[in-house]
Parts: C-alpha cells; sequence; structure tokens
C-alpha cells in the first residue's frame, strides 16, 4: 500500500503563517494595550489624590485671602458691602432678618491656574442679631474635578461692649458737669462708639431696601430733627434708637410713638433740651440723656425691661481684643460642596 | 512489492533527530526569552503593588487627617461655644490604643445628637482600619487587609494653650505591611493634624492629661 503524504499548497501554507503572525500579534498588542491602561488607572487615581489633596490646600488658601480682602476699617466695610448682591448670599437664610453679603471669585491669577471659575469665597453676616461674627466659606472647584469646601465663622470689629447699666432701669441719667458729657452713654454703652452705632444703623437701612423701614430692622441712628411718630420694637425684637447730637442740635426730636428697647437722646449739655417734654409715647425698656434731670411728665412713660438691651448688647468671648478679627473656636466645617 | 518511489529532496520532510535538534533549540531559545521576560514583569508588578499601597495609604491619611480636622466642630460655634459653658461637642474627642472617637455636629444644628459620634478603630488582628459612624458602634471599614494591612496605628496628643483656649494636635503613625502575608517588612507614615477647633482651657480637657 502506498502511503502519500498530505501537503498544503504553498499558499494555504503562507495563509497558516499570517495567521499564526497576526495572533502573535494581536496578543503583543493586547498586552500592550492592557498594561497600558492599568498605567494610566494608576496615574489617574494617584492623579485624583493629588487634585484632592490640592484643592483642599487652595480652599485655606482662598479662606485667608478672603479674610484679607475683607475691610479692617470701618469707615470702609459699608462701601465693600455695597458691592455686594443678595444673590450672592447662601440659600436657607432666614429671610426675617437683614444679611449683609459678598461673594468673591477666585483671583485667577492665584495659586495655580487651574483655581478659578467656579471657586469662590463668600462672606456674610446677620446684621439684626450678631454684625460681629462673620460667616466665611472657601469653595474650590478644580479644572480636574476635585472640590473642596472650608467654612469658618470670625469675631470681627463692630459694636464694642455694653455697659454694665441694668437694661432694667428705666430712665438713665447723666450730670451735665464740665468732662462729663456723654457720662449716661458710656454708663448703657459701655465702650460702643457712637460711629459704630451709626455705621450699623446705615448698614441695616441698606439691607433693609428703604432707609426708614422697619422690616428687619433694630438700630436707628436718626440725625433729622423731625419727631419719631413710628412704633419701634417688640419685647421679642428690642431696638435701640438714638438721636445723634445733629438731630439735638436746635431741639431734640420727641417720641410721639411707643417703643420697645432703648432710646437715646445725645444732645450736648446745655443744648436742644427745651421746656418741653421728650416722650409722649410709653418706652418700655430704657431712656436715656446725659442731662442731670429729665421732665417730670417723660418720666412716667418709661417702664423698665429686661431685654431692653438685646439690640446692642453683643455676645463677646471673655478676653477678647475687639479690634482684630478673629477665627471663633469651633466653627471649622470642611467637606464636599 | 512495488519498490519505494523516491522523493525529492524537497518533499521529503525533516528527519527523527532534526525534530528533536529543532525543539529543543526552540526550547532553549523559549526558556532564555521567558526568563528574561519575567523577571522585569515580576519587578514591575511588585513595584505597581508597592506603588498602589504607598497611594492607598496616604488616602488612609488623608481621610484620617480631614476627619481629625474638623473634630468637635459646633454649629452656631459664636454662641455655642464660649469659655463660660459647655457645648455638646467640646471635650468629646478620646483616645485609646486602637481607637480615637469624637463628636462632630454633622447637621451644623448645634444640638449634639445620638448619631455624631465619629472616629476611628484599629482591629489589629485583621489589620483593618474601621470608620466609626454614629454612636451606636457602627463602623465601615476603610481597607481591605488582604490588599492593604494595616500593621500599625499610633495617634499622640498633644495640647498647646492659646490664652483662654487648648489647641490640640495629633502625631499620627500609620504602619502597613509591604506583603500583606507577610509581618515583615512594614512601612510607617507620620503626620501631624492640627484640630481646628479648639476648646476652652477652664476646665482643663481631661484627655490632655495633667495640666503642665
Amino acid at each position: 500500500m502506498s502511503r502519500t503524504r498530505h501537503r498544503w499548497p504553498g499558499p494555504a501554507r503562507g495563509a497558516v503563517g499570517l495567521a499564526l503572525c497576526l495572533l502573535l500579534l494581536s496578543l503583543g498588542l493586547a498586552s500592550a494595550v492592557l498594561g497600558w491602561r492599568h498605567v494610566l488607572n494608576d496615574q489617574h487615581s494617584a492623579q485624583a489624590l493629588a487634585e484632592q489633596h490640592r484643592a483642599r490646600l487652595e480652599a485655606q488658601w482662598l479662606l485667608a485671602w478672603g479674610m484679607a480682602q475683607w475691610p479692617q476699617d470701618p469707615a470702609a466695610q459699608q462701601a465693600w458691602w455695597d458691592q455686594g448682591q443678595s444673590s450672592d448670599c447662601p440659600l436657607g437664610l432666614d429671610r426675617t432678618r437683614l444679611w449683609q453679603c459678598r461673594r468673591l471669585p477666585a483671583p485667577a491669577d492665584g495659586a495655580d491656574a487651574a483655581l478659578g471659575g467656579p471657586s469662590y469665597w463668600r462672606a456674610w453676616r446677620d446684621l439684626s442679631r450678631a454684625p460681629h461674627v462673620l460667616q466665611t466659606e472657601a469653595v474650590v472647584a478644580r479644572s480636574g474635578g476635585a472640590r473642596s469646601q472650608l467654612q469658618q465663622q470670625w469675631w470681627v470689629p463692630s459694636l464694642g461692649r455694653a455697659g454694665s447699666a441694668p437694661p432694667a432701669q428705666g430712665w438713665v441719667t447723666g450730670a451735665c458737669d464740665q468732662g462729663q458729657a456723654g457720662l449716661a452713654w458710656r454708663q448703657v454703652m459701655g465702650q460702643i462708639q457712637p460711629s459704630q452705632v451709626q455705621a450699623l444703623s446705615q448698614a441695616q437701612a441698606v439691607a433693609s431696601g428703604q432707609l426708614l423701614g422697619t422690616r428687619g430692622r433694630n438700630v436707628y441712628w436718626v440725625d433729622a430733627a423731625q419727631d419719631w411718630r413710628t412704633p419701634l420694637g417688640s419685647t421679642a425684637e428690642p431696638v435701640l434708637l438714638v438721636f445723634s447730637e445733629a438731630a439735638c442740635a436746635s431741639r431734640c426730636p420727641r417720641l410721639l410713638a411707643p417703643l420697645v428697647g432703648t432710646v437715646i437722646w445725645r444732645h450736648a449739655c446745655g443744648q436742644g433740651l427745651g421746656d418741653t417734654p421728650l416722650l409722649q409715647a410709653p418706652v418700655l425698656g430704657q431712656a436715656v440723656i446725659d442731662a442731670s434731670q429729665v421732665h417730670e411728665a417723660d418720666r412716667v412713660w418709661v417702664m423698665g425691661h429686661a431685654s431692653a438691651d438685646q439690640a446692642y448688647r453683643l455676645v463677646w468671648p471673655e478676653g477678647m481684643d475687639l479690634a482684630l478679627p478673629l477665627p471663633v473656636a469651633g466653627s471649622w466645617r470642611e467637606g464636599a460642596p | 512489492m512495488s519498490p519505494r518511489p523516491r522523493l525529492s529532496r524537497a518533499t521529503r520532510g525533516h528527519s527523527l533527530v532534526n525534530l528533536l535538534l529543532g525543539l529543543a533549540l526552540s526550547g532553549l531559545v523559549l526558556g532564555a526569552v521567558l526568563a528574561w521576560l519575567t523577571g522585569p514583569w515580576r519587578e514591575r508588578s511588585l513595584l505597581h503593588m508597592h506603588s498602589r499601597q504607598q497611594q492607598d495609604l496616604r488616602w488612609l491619611l488623608q481621610r484620617i487627617t480631614q476627619d481629625l480636622r474638623m473634630a468637635e466642630q459646633v454649629g452656631h460655634a459664636w454662641q455655642r461655644r464660649s469659655t463660660a459653658q459647655a457645648d455638646g461637642f467640646a471635650n468629646t474627642l478620646r483616645l485609646a490604643a486602637q481607637q480615637v472617637q469624637w463628636k462632630s455636629d454633622l447637621n451644623a444644628d448645634g444640638l449634639a445628637d445620638d448619631n455624631e459620634c465619629a472616629g476611628f478603630e484599629w482591629d489589629a488582628q485583621r489589620g483593618e482600619l474601621e470608620r466609626i459612624r454614629g454612636c451606636r458602634g457602627s463602623t465601615e471599614p476603610l481597607n481591605d487587609p488582604t490588599v492593604l494591612f494595616v500593621s500599625n496605628v499610633q495617634w499622640r496628643l498633644e495640647c498647646r494653650v492659646r490664652g483662654p483656649w487648648v489647641q490640640r494636635r495629633i502625631h499620627l503613625t500609620l504602619g502597613l505591611r509591604v506583603d500583606p502575608a507577610q509581618a515583615e517588612p512594614i512601612w510607617t507614615l507620620q503626620r501631624q493634624v492640627v484640630l481646628r477647633n479648639d476648646v476652652p482651657a477652664t476646665p482643663w480637657p481631661s484627655v490632655c492629661g495633667a495640666r503642665s
């Protein structure tokens, strides 16, 4: 029996070789692609970690940068806040109060070119209850997708420490002897300067959108000489009403509407107090004037109240220097926005 | 019987000796190539694993640091935290050999709730680091010990008086088995974390030990 050996024709042998080559090549390519993907994944996760770390560091930097933008000079503060808009405020603020808000975009020439765009620093404060507490927030969104948010509160110079006079004493008067002017003010207001009250009143007026509006306002500084005819305050929300030296220049304005809180006449001793009574409406709280005597008819209108000082007596930490911004202990918070 | 046909050289094929020789040579060449390839490949895999481990270790540190920094935070802090009265979050920091725990005001309402405990726990046997969630002992693992075996965790507290406040710093050390199946060698990473939320110095925080 003859055996014939099967032999592949020439072209078929070439095809098998080609197929083998292609298979090997594909295997090599697949291995290279898988290896490359592995490397890319590693690179990506390392980069994501680094980006997150950078976002947090930049948020810290932005928080400090923002505080550096806040003017410490009280005279410049109102103009600074005036550049803010209501849309700068965070969502969820209690709209029955008055707020000042300012949002600043992160500087493009900051620590990193990737910082910017949606990254921002924001500050806001409650003008009605806590004008001395600045709440700040830094939000960083890096182009790589990493985000970071930091929040911190600051004690900022506002109204100083109030005086030690008990708020329920009704009338507070001071002698008008030489060198004693402003004694009644100091007794009640302590370290609070008239300019501070004036600045707060102006800020509240701007925030409430109407100069003599009462929505959310609790501090009024009045330079006009007209008698006051708008009822102010409640036992829950007492107010501070100050008639300035300008208002009292010729004759101090009279209070013709009820008030809950504190009313102060800042008249230069010996001027502005006529023979007519200052009050023709009840005051639940205290009335303050630098005069040794008040009109007999005025005495009956004032009745002391324990919360009369609520509008100006702010909570300050003991032993704190009120002239510098200081971080509020316990307020540091971080996380993803 | 017809004589065996004589084949031409081109169609005669190879002898057994030729085949065996070819196979042996191919085996030698293939073995050499494989040996040349597997060494660097193993090195590369090892390097890759170490790089991943270091990255995971850094992530762990970052995770712990972030939570520690905001420990004992309280909502409405300007009203709640003062040197005159204690809030529900100040001085809740507790350090033990295998656990660090505190309270933070997660919902920022200023009130200490039952679910506002936080911290980290280390299971030395399993080499696992867990994040404490809530005050009822529930935890979530932060690492997979088969890949990342945490072999050592240390936290050392340092307290510094700053006026009426105390600033705390935690010196954190994390150790990691290079090979999760072997006790040695170990990589160690250290970091100092400044707790950003100071607490009143009076009464002196018990976690700080005796006041010097």
